[in-house]
């Protein structure tokens, strides 16, 4: 038995039907016969026109100079990485949303880190390897160039009565913390210690500095400043301590809610760890009527 | 990766964590079915972790422990504190398990209990794992 297949009558897939238009409609496309299974008409033509394509640049996130820093970006699904620094390569793969993760013994502020990419052929599309690109460290900013306050003045303007920060103490503690950026954006989002194995370039409080956005900071100095006081009287349980310490954070967001502001997250907001800052932040804006909009591949968020 | 595992794994949390799953479920009867573990190498005493846990009624709960090691911003530090992460379908927020669930306490609306509580109080410890072991027997 053979049955003849052309494009009024369906039966092939999505991916062919693309590549079939040009043909004349009466044409038939393959045979399928029982006893020799699929054959191609006209082998002499190819039923699928390859297209060629150079593997779009990827887009590479922030990263700072230190041991153990990890190239982060995103390209095509399943796209093979090669990035060369000083004679060294290293190799990767993208996962099946474009996402690559491919880590440095060391990354120097001299560093120049040439990226090469090249995605995987589909069938329909034969890609060549992308134009490359250098990419350096981003710096990281001291808290002092951030504009953060000393520790002191959170220190002083801890409060605390009947085992809680008064009102007043509050909204001082959130004044201070707020660094006031230019734009009239609110930056928020997982904050990276500068320490060995992490990327401080791609903290919350880096991004909204660099973008010159509004962000709330009291640095670790002024935070322990802050913890010292609420322990010395007598809230020492960490969960109470960071009730009084949520206070004062959403504090900062009542403000900037305020003035009309909207919020971006550097990560996505609904994969944060369950008891974060982040998180409660998040959940806080859900509850003042934001929305979460990711269609420009940012995490931001309106009312 | 295994230096932060085994750091964890003697930390009083992750200890206190599993004596807390030995005494309300008994030893047999959890399979602990992913773990994460979110240190930083070398000296650092960060140990948290979380790990995805099926439970006989209930699978793919999130146990942790947050906010260990050094103080800092947003981390209190010392031993951290224990949380509990439930899966439910009313959320946007996604477990490390990749399924939807959200914070106990923000499940509950219990917002006393948002940040979980803390290792050295055996007391809240066990109210704590109470509240969840009163919404795990309604199931």
């Amino acid at each position: 038995m053979k049955t003849q297949y052309n494009k009024r009558k369906g039966g092939y897939s999505a991916e062919l039907a693309s590549n079939i238009l040009d043909r004349s409609l009466d044409q038939p496309m393959f045979t399928i016969d029982s006893s020799k299974g699929l054959q191609i008409c006209g082998e002499s033509t190819p039923l699928v026109d390859i297209k060629k394509l150079i593997t779009p640049i990827p887009r590479i996130e922030p990263f700072s100079v230190g041991d153990g820093i990890i190239i982060e970006g995103t390209t095509v699904p399943y796209s093979e990485i090669l990035i060369k620094n000083k004679g060294i390569e290293y190799k990767g793969q993208a996962d099946d949303k474009g996402i690559f993760k491919i880590p440095l013994k060391e990354v120097t502020k001299e560093d120049a880190f040439e990226i090469l990419v090249t995605a995987p052929n589909n069938g329909s599309i034969s890609y060549s390897q992308s134009e490359s690109i250098k990419v350096g460290p981003t710096p990281v900013y001291s808290e002092e160039e951030m504009g953060i306050k000393a520790e002191g003045t959170f220190s002083d303007s801890t409060k605390v009565e009947s085992g809680h920060l008064t009102d007043d103490s509050v909204d001082q503690l959130s004044r201070l913390a707020e660094i006031s950026g230019k734009t009239t954006v609110v930056t928020l989002g997982s904050f990276v210690p500068l320490k060995v194995g992490s990327d401080k370039a791609q903290s919350y409080d880096q991004t909204g500095f660099r973008a010159g956005n509004t962000f709330f900071s009291m640095g670790s100095k002024g935070w322990n400043a802050i913890v010292k006081k609420l322990n010395e009287a007598g809230i020492v349980d960490p969960d109470e301590v960071n009730d009084e310490m949520w206070r004062i954070n959403q504090r900062f967001l009542d403000n900037q809610i305020r003035q009309g502001k909207s919020f971006e997250f550097t990560t996505d907001p609904k994969t944060l760890d369950e008891r974060s800052f982040g998180k409660m932040e998040y959940d806080y804006l859900k509850e003042m009527k934001y929305n979460l909009d990711n269609s420009n591949g940012k995490w931001v968020m309106n009312n | 990766m295994i230096e932060i595992e085994e750091k964890v794994r003697e930390s009083k949390g992750f200890k206190v964590l599993m004596a807390m799953l030995d005494e309300y479920f008994g030893k047999n009867n959890y399979q602990i079915r992913q773990y994460q573990f979110e240190g930083y190498s070398g000296d650092d005493p960060n140990v948290d972790f979380r790990m995805i846990v099926d439970l006989p009624k209930l699978k793919g709960v999130s146990f942790g422990v947050g906010g260990s090691g050094n103080s800092e911003m947003f981390r209190v530090g010392g031993t951290g504190s224990i949380g509990i992460a439930i899966p439910t379908k009313n959320t946007d927020h996604i477990l490390i398990s990749g399924e939807h669930g959200d914070g106990l306490a923000y499940a509950l609306n219990l917002k006393k209990w948002y940040f979980g509580v803390g290792v050295e109080n055996t007391e809240k410890v066990h109210e704590y794992f109470d509240i969840f072991m009163n919404y795990y027997n309604k199931i």
